[in-house]
């Protein structure tokens, strides 16, 4: 099945569908009011991409840099292709030291690698400490959002959920209650637990330390009181001096979730006393995606979630369509570039309003890459692949009040060509309405004039 | 070839164009740096309080009652639990307020730094159930590139910006004070 299919399943539930359209675009309306407060934002914008294309262009000469400043601080460095060897390498440094219990925050590069499966068909016990991914854990499901990861639940299942997992009062579903009986049953983890592992926002060239990022202070309570701390991250996630710091800070919460900063920034540089430290340094599939000069700039992504927040797509049809690891506009460049076959409706999941892009911190020109995308699929395919996927989108489109609404985002698109011709026609997103008049011009028609212009 | 022979020559092979690398930036300062930092705080959940000569362990003697136990690494503030004979950080759970010089804040984001030489535990932040920052008015930057030049990168130990109590909006959305970390933020400008 693909994004259609999968959007269509999510649509069956209208309400829930229209709370997470609503509040994905509350918390976009909170980026809004950040950044607003910054002046230079642009400028940040800028010179954020400019460091990360600069990293990019150099990565070796920076990656050895990295490796032998960490080195000199204490942090044991290893290197891993793929998946599998991540995997490994985490399994060796717990197997050897018996541990049999691993508390982990926030990390979307192990979910990629599915280190968790792995763990424990290995006998592992892994617990997810971010609430949302504890959420998601006890659901059995993935994280449907790289930020919020349980977005797609409602308080009543995860009110069920708790219930039946941690023992709360059932039907209490106030979310004070239930955080506070995730946080005495979490203590309890991290309290036992010898080894921690953490995902990495940012790792410096020039001090050899890492930076992890985190509101809930989850990362540092697993961290600070294990034995073991493994640090897991993908090779694009350096940058290259110290101050540079000063910039990613600024940008990434205000761009995720509309804060200045996330509560807790925390500098690794070396082991605390009697402590390991391991950090894995992982490429699976990004050096291919650097050698890709169009789609080479979406390594530059910081994962702030910004994309995801504003797309009409993304919003109204759900984490779990995209049936990838990265979901939303960000998320349809990169899996392609994974697995081309499998991923391969992605790129079509998108109105190409580029609004993703006008709030991407980093300056990823991301409509420009899924428009990329589709030439390149539908030369790869002869067009089959692209034809049926068009018939798709138009039947379930007209399907579906909520993605016949989709459609209204191509306004931002269109009115740029034709200012004003489509203004009040259509809402991006309104409350229940009738049907809005239907564009004189076809989806098709209009993507064949008007895409990849922008 | 070894994982990381094969890494780095793949990128290598690529023979990518150069692109420059920016020159660090800085902006003016936003003036009113007390002002910021306070209504940063605040706008993160945190409690402020400005201290103005009395005693501090008296003004803290306002918020915290004299029967929780209270770590204080602060000078002028008694405490009556005590770091001695704590071996392993662990045995910090429990622990109700703990009192933690920071070495400076951020005006533009409230984040104050904490280092690991002025915590002995790392994680005594945030397994504490109630945190009390102390900075100094006189220690304020304006923004976070300010920040990093301040403390340089010869700093190894472990350090954290702190920028309010840990909080989660994971249950659609609500936000919620008080996640893993403590579930609530004081912080005296002394
Ligand atoms: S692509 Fe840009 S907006 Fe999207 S998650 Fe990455 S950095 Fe954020």
């Amino acid at each position: 099945m693909g994004h259609p299919e999968e959007a269509s399943r999510f649509l069956a539930n209208a309400d829930r569908a229209k709370w997470h359209d609503q509040t994905l675009w509350m918390v976009r309306q909170k980026r809004d009011v950040a950044t607003g407060f910054v002046s230079e934002w642009e400028e940040l914008r800028s010179v954020a991409s400019a460091i990360k294309e600069h990293t990019l262009s150099r990565l070796d000469d920076y990656l050895t840099e990295f490796e032998s400043n960490a080195l000199l601080n204490g942090i044991k460095v290893h290197w891993a292709e793929n998946a599998d060897e991540h995997n490994r390498i985490v399994l060796g440094i717990l197997s050897r030291r018996k541990i049999d219990t691993l508390v982990k925050s926030k990390s979307i590069l192990t979910e990629e690698c599915h280190l968790n499966d792995f763990l424990q068909e290995n006998g592992i016990e892994v617990i997810d400490t971010d609430l949302g991914e504890r959420i998601v854990q006890f659901a059995k499901q993935p994280p449907s959002h790289i930020v919020m990861p349980a977005i797609h639940m409602k308080r009543g299942e995860i009110s069920e959920l708790f219930h039946e997992k941690l023992g709360t009062e059932k039907g209490n579903e106030d979310a004070t209650y239930l955080t506070r009986a995730a946080r005495k049953h979490l203590r309890d983890k991290f309290l036992k637990a010898k080894a921690a592992l953490t995902g990495v926002n940012f790792a410096i060239a020039e001090t050899g330390g890492f930076v992890v990022c985190t509101n809930e202070g989850n990362a540092d309570m697993g961290v600070h009181l294990a034995d073991v701390h493994i640090a897991s991250m993908g090779i694009e996630k350096l940058i290259p001096r110290w101050e540079d710091l000063g910039v990613f800070t600024r940008i990434l919460a205000r761009s995720g979730t509309g804060q200045a900063i996330t509560n807790y920034t925390s500098h690794f540089h070396k082991p605390r006393k009697g402590q390991e430290l391991h950090l894995i340094l992982v490429d699976n599939g990004r050096t291919k995606q650097l050698g890709r000069e169009h789609f080479r700039s979406s390594l530059k992504c910081i994962r702030c979630g910004a994309c995801m927040n504003t797309c009409p797509v993304y919003r109204r049809s759900g984490g779990f369509s995209y049936k990838s690891t990265v979901p939303g506009p960000i998320g349809s460049i990169l899996s392609p570039g994974i697995d081309l076959k499998k991923y391969s409706s992605l790129p079509f999941a998108s109105s190409l309003c580029g609004s993703c892009s006008d709030v991407c911190p980093v300056k990823i020109n991301i409509h420009d890459q899924l428009y990329r995308w589709r030439q390149e699929i539908m030369q790869h395919n002869n067009g089959q692949v692209q034809g049926k996927i068009f018939s798709r989108m138009a039947g379930f489109l007209l399907a579906s009040p909520f993605w016949y609404r989709v459609l209204s985002s191509m306004v931002t698109g269109i009115s740029k060509v034709f200012p004003g011709a489509l203004k009040n026609s259509f809402l991006v997103w309104g409350n229940q309405r009738e049907f809005p008049p239907v564009p004189r011009q076809t989806f098709r028609d209009w993507f064949d004039q008007n895409a990849g212009k922008g | 070839m070894s994982a990381k022979e094969k890494i780095l020559s793949r990128i290598r092979d690529l023979s990518l164009p150069p692109a420059n690398l920016p020159e660090t930036i800085s902006f003016p300062d936003r003036g009113d740096k007390l002002g910021g930092l306070k209504k940063s705080l605040e706008l993160a959940g945190a409690k402020v309080i400005e201290h103005n000569g009395e005693g501090l362990s008296f003004l803290l003697s306002n918020y915290f009652s004299a029967n929780v136990s209270m770590l204080s690494l602060v000078n002028g503030v008694q405490g009556n639990f005590f770091l001695e004979g704590i071996n392993q950080p662990g045995e910090l759970e429990g622990l109700e307020v703990a009192v933690i010089p920071a070495a400076f804040g951020v005006a533009e984001t409230g984040a104050l730094w904490l280092k690991e030489e002025a915590l002995t535990f790392p994680v005594l932040p945030f397994i504490v159930q109630h945190l009390v920052l102390v900075v100094s008015k006189e220690a304020i930057v304006s923004d976070m590139h300010e920040a990093y030049r301040r403390i340089g990168p010869m700093h190894r130990n472990f350090g954290v910006f702190v920028a309010g109590p840990s909080k989660t909006a994971d249950i659609e959305q609500s936000v919620v004070i008080g996640a893993h970390g403590p579930l609530s933020l004081t912080v005296v400008l002394k």
